[in-house]
């Protein structure tokens, strides 16, 4: 019997083969406990790592679930002025990275910047005074961290919200319920998984952040990575510290998978939706104001400020050194996009043709990348990297006598693989809802009107594909763009990004030059935001 | 016995809903003018109505949920809602069961009923709520959510949860839409028989006249913004006060006749031979020569082959023991409706003999 050979079915079990390899060296070390490493760590840094990590994840949760629920309540609930705008408004802070938005404060709230010197004119104060408590701390990468995270939470329970039948309110009004009970023991209880979820995705942010917690000094299990293995060159310490780090995301991976389990469960069969309604006008104003708050402080305010310091202090210098710049970030970015579109849209046809077990399952474990923060995947990476190269190096020399060198790590190709490993998942989800729409009865009404292969896909699926393909290739692009660990410990000698050199500009304290890169990469990140504000109201008309 | 049958007595005469020249607007719209009905103690009744013609509002104004335009609405002889004031829905003692039921999704049954029983101290809500489990024949649901229940087991629920508090009146909103069409009649009948067990006063909203002939006493026809009829479902078939309700009520056709006076009183020549004109309800008179409208049900109209008069089948539908044909007229074109035995089996285009047979004439 001849065997069946699928060209589509062998590239999706390369891709996701070689994909799952950083993943599974990364996990594997879980499992080579090494005692020694464990009593050195233990004795010295893991316990400042925990406790930074863990305060930071959770306050972030706290915090991203209050903002976001509050802003999803009023916007569901009630009709006001300004609300058109603030639809847009409310997204914004998700263009702004939260390495960003931090040395943006920090420039702002320093001991000598605009703030502290104000306030010490206005009081007084003598020159030496702290007239702010210092943001450069755990609280303070909270709280930029709430800032732009929090609308993972308002996006889930505004949908939560707008999904409760408008009778909930009719039946508590019955049992005789004030509003404030009825948001206690109805509205917020059905809300919950969904506030979960996007708490606890805000959570998996938070924890693999690594330029907010690096630059405000703060020891987190990301920075301590990164120390261990560049600092101290102990690379078994480092990854058993990322395969720890891996366990705290999948306890948070499982918490928002079966919170997901529960929404499903909670939404109505005939939904009968809530109308806003409309109230005075001064309780209105003071809903507008209330919904301003964050997306002034998570984007309007440091935008401003990061455009004036670009603007003001702009010269010709400045500008030579952002261009090449600005071209390696595009290309790089574009590069990556394209590959990474092209190898989800090649798993994403073989699942829909195939519709095997295995294959999904291989897809969803490649699609883990995206949880685990870009250091924990580096480190994967390198040392795929390295082995390989060795063993290359090994070989070469038994045969030939002759050994290239390190042909494999710190190159270009390594850095769009350690993307691709990443962001794999991002282009996947929309390429899978892209095909998903493309049902397969379409190919066999187009198979029996007589088109040809090639035809089909030029005249159906292209079409129907262009719109979700072109959403994977933004939202990919963007995300390589504000790429900040992954690249700084990967990219290969003189190749610069926006990201790192906003990151590197920052942390030399010049957060003045740090302001064209670092306003290029939130303008970037405001195109998947502006096309994710277009779709809801599509949606919702 | 014989007090409680005094007090029972008593309660039947003063109604336990009473609607005086009830106007409802929706914004500046008016929605509906001018209700005005009585509901009595037991009575079990059913607002009829086209979609948008404002049932579901009239509902809505009775549990205090939208407030009243003009006129009063009392309960238990209070006044609830007038132009001025609006009592809130839970001091009112009404029970509202949802177009779709309104379960909390995230409450067991137990909870779900519970939840309408508000400041009861904890245990008695349990022992209420496991009294009407009972009722409702639902006890081994108590501890499943929503989500695990068919539609009927959840519709239970909403009952349930809408009759725990013991309220003096149960308002049902398109209760039994959201069930599969097969299963509504007889649910409508056993959702009946457990209202009238507990003794309930109950109102359903409804659009669909088979539900609601299944499951009321009496019946509120609603539609063009006011009140067409408010009587039981034998009056509203046999004795339509308004062509609205002709037309909207049961099958039918008017075709048209031409009044004259004779001496035993009014008749109209018809295409279907004369036919003899009953008295107006208005006490309105008619005129010579004018034309009327007169409605033909589809067994008013008999297969008769002897009969002069031919029509055209245009269309038919087989029923089991009859066929239901639609017929065209010869010369004036007017189509009427005919149950024929099923063994008058005719092909769509041709002829046969009919001739009208009715007993009260019913014309507009």
């Amino acid at each position: 019997m001849p065997i069946k050979f699928s060209f589509l079915k062998l590239s999706t079990w390369l891709i996701t083969g070689l994909f799952a390899v950083p993943l599974l060296v990364v996990f594997a070390s879980l499992f080579q406990f090494d005692t020694q490493i464990w009593t050195h760590l233990i004795d010295t840094v893991l316990g400042s790592y925990v406790y930074n990590s863990l305060a930071l994840a959770i306050s972030v949760g706290l915090g991203t679930a209050v903002v976001g629920s509050y802003l999803a309540w009023f916007m569901v609930n009630y009709d006001f002025m300004g609300k058109s705008v603030l639809n847009w408004l409310i997204l914004l802070p998700l263009a702004m990275p939260a390495y960003i938005i931090a040395y943006t404060y920090t420039g702002m709230l320093d001991f000598s910047g605009p703030l502290q010197q104000w306030l010490r004119g206005l009081l007084n104060a003598p020159m030496n005074a702290h007239m702010l408590p210092d943001i450069r701390s755990l609280e303070g990468a909270a709280l930029v961290m709430i800032l732009v995270l929090y609308p993972y939470v308002y996006l889930l329970a505004r949908t939560a919200f707008s999904e409760q039948s408008a009778q909930f309110l009719l039946v508590s009004k019955l049992a005789g319920l004030t509003k404030f009970q009825h948001i206690k023991q109805v509205a917020l209880p059905l809300a919950r998984p969904s506030i979960i979820t996007g708490a606890a995705l805000a959570m998996m942010e938070a924890l693999a952040d690594y330029g907010t917690v690096a630059y405000f000094g703060v020891n987190t299990f990301t920075t301590g990575i990164y120390r261990t293995w560049f600092g101290m060159g102990n690379a078994e310490a480092a990854s058993q510290l990322a395969s720890m780090l891996c366990l705290f995301v999948f306890v948070l991976l499982w918490i928002e998978k079966s919170s997901r389990k529960h929404h499903s469960r909670y939404q109505s069969r005939h939904p009968s939706t809530i109308k806003a309604k409309t109230t005075t006008s001064a309780k209105s104003f003071g809903i507008l104001i209330l919904c301003l708050i964050p997306a002034i402080f998570g984007f309007i305010i440091p935008f401003i400020q990061l455009a004036w310091w670009s603007a003001e202090y702009f010269e010709r210098d400045v500008f030579i050194d952002y261009l090449p710049l600005l071209a390696t970030s595009l290309e790089l970015a574009s590069i990556s996009a394209v590959l990474i579109v092209s190898l989800a849209l090649t798993i994403s046809y073989c699942k829909r043709k195939f519709a095997s077990r295995k294959i999904a399952l291989a897809s969803q474990f490649v699609g883990l990348g995206y949880a685990l923060p870009g250091v924990v995947i580096a480190v994967g990476v390198v040392q795929v990297a390295g082995f390989s190269d060795i063993r290359l190096n090994l070989l070469t020399n038994t045969l030939f006598d002759w050994q290239p060198g390190l042909v494999i790590s710190g190159t270009i190709a390594i850095l769009v693989f350690a993307y691709a490993v990443r962001y794999l998942s991002v282009a996947m989800h929309n390429t899978d809802t892209g095909l998903e729409r493309i049902k397969p009865n379409i190919d066999e009404v187009s198979a029996s009107l007589g088109a040809s292969p090639t035809k089909m896909l030029k005249k159906i699926h292209v079409p129907l594909l262009r719109a979700s393909l072109i959403s994977a290739f933004i939202l990919v692009f963007v995300d390589v763009l504000k790429e900040l660990p992954a690249t700084l410990i990967l990219r290969p000698f003189n190749v610069n990004t926006l990201a790192v050199k906003a990151y590197e500009l920052a942390s030399d304290e010049r957060l003045i030059d740090a302001a064209l890169p670092a306003v290029t990469i939130v303008l970037a990140g405001l195109l998947p935001v502006i096309f994710l504000t277009m779709s809801l109201e599509k949606h919702k008309s | 016995m014989n007090t409680t049958q005094a007090i029972t007595h008593h309660r039947t005469e003063a109604p336990i809903l009473s609607i005086r020249k009830v106007s409802l607007s929706y914004g500046s719209e008016a929605v509906l003018n001018d209700i005005s009905i009585n509901i009595k103690q037991g009575e079990i009744s059913c607002i009829l109505g086209p979609s948008g013609s404002g049932k579901t509002t009239l509902l809505r104004a009775i549990a205090g949920f939208v407030p009243v335009a003009s006129g009063q609405i009392d309960i238990n002889g209070e006044r609830v809602s007038d132009s001025k004031a609006i009592k809130p829905p839970n001091e009112r003692s009404v029970g509202v069961v949802f177009q779709d039921f309104a379960l909390f999704p995230h409450l067991t049954v137990q909870q779900n009923i519970e939840f309408g029983l508000g400041k009861l101290p904890k245990a008695e809500k349990h022992k209420r709520a496991q009294q009407y489990m009972q009722i409702m024949d639902i006890e081994p649901l108590s501890h499943k959510y929503p989500a695990d229940l068919s539609g009927g087991q959840q519709q239970r629920v909403a009952i349930a949860r809408a009759v725990a508090p013991e309220p003096d009146l149960l308002l049902m909103d398109e209760a039994f839409s959201a069930l599969d069409p097969t299963l509504r009649e007889k649910v409508a009948r056993d959702v009946r028989q457990i209202i009238q067990k507990l003794g309930l006063t109950a109102i359903l909203v409804t659009h669909d006249q088979q539900e609601a002939f299944a499951f009321a006493d009496t019946i509120v026809v609603v539609a063009n913004n006011c009140l067409q009829q408010f009587s039981s479902a034998y009056d509203l078939y046999h004795k339509p006060k308004t062509f609205f309700v002709a037309k909207f009520i049961g099958e039918g056709a008017f075709i048209e006749g031409k009044a004259f006076k004779q001496e035993k009183g009014w008749f109209a020549k018809t295409s279907l031979g004369t036919l003899r004109l009953p008295q107006r309800l208005s006490g309105e008179l008619y005129s010579s020569d004018k034309t009327v409208k007169i409605l033909l049900r589809p067994d008013d109209v008999l297969h008769d082959d002897a009969s002069p008069t031919k029509a055209i089948i245009e269309e038919k539908h087989f029923r089991g023991a009859f066929i239901r044909y639609q017929l065209r007229l010869p010369v004036t074109n007017e189509k009427v409706l005919c149950f024929a035995p099923s063994h008058h089996n005719h092909a769509i285009g041709e002829t046969f003999g009919i001739r009208a047979e009715v007993e009260h004439v019913i014309c507009f």
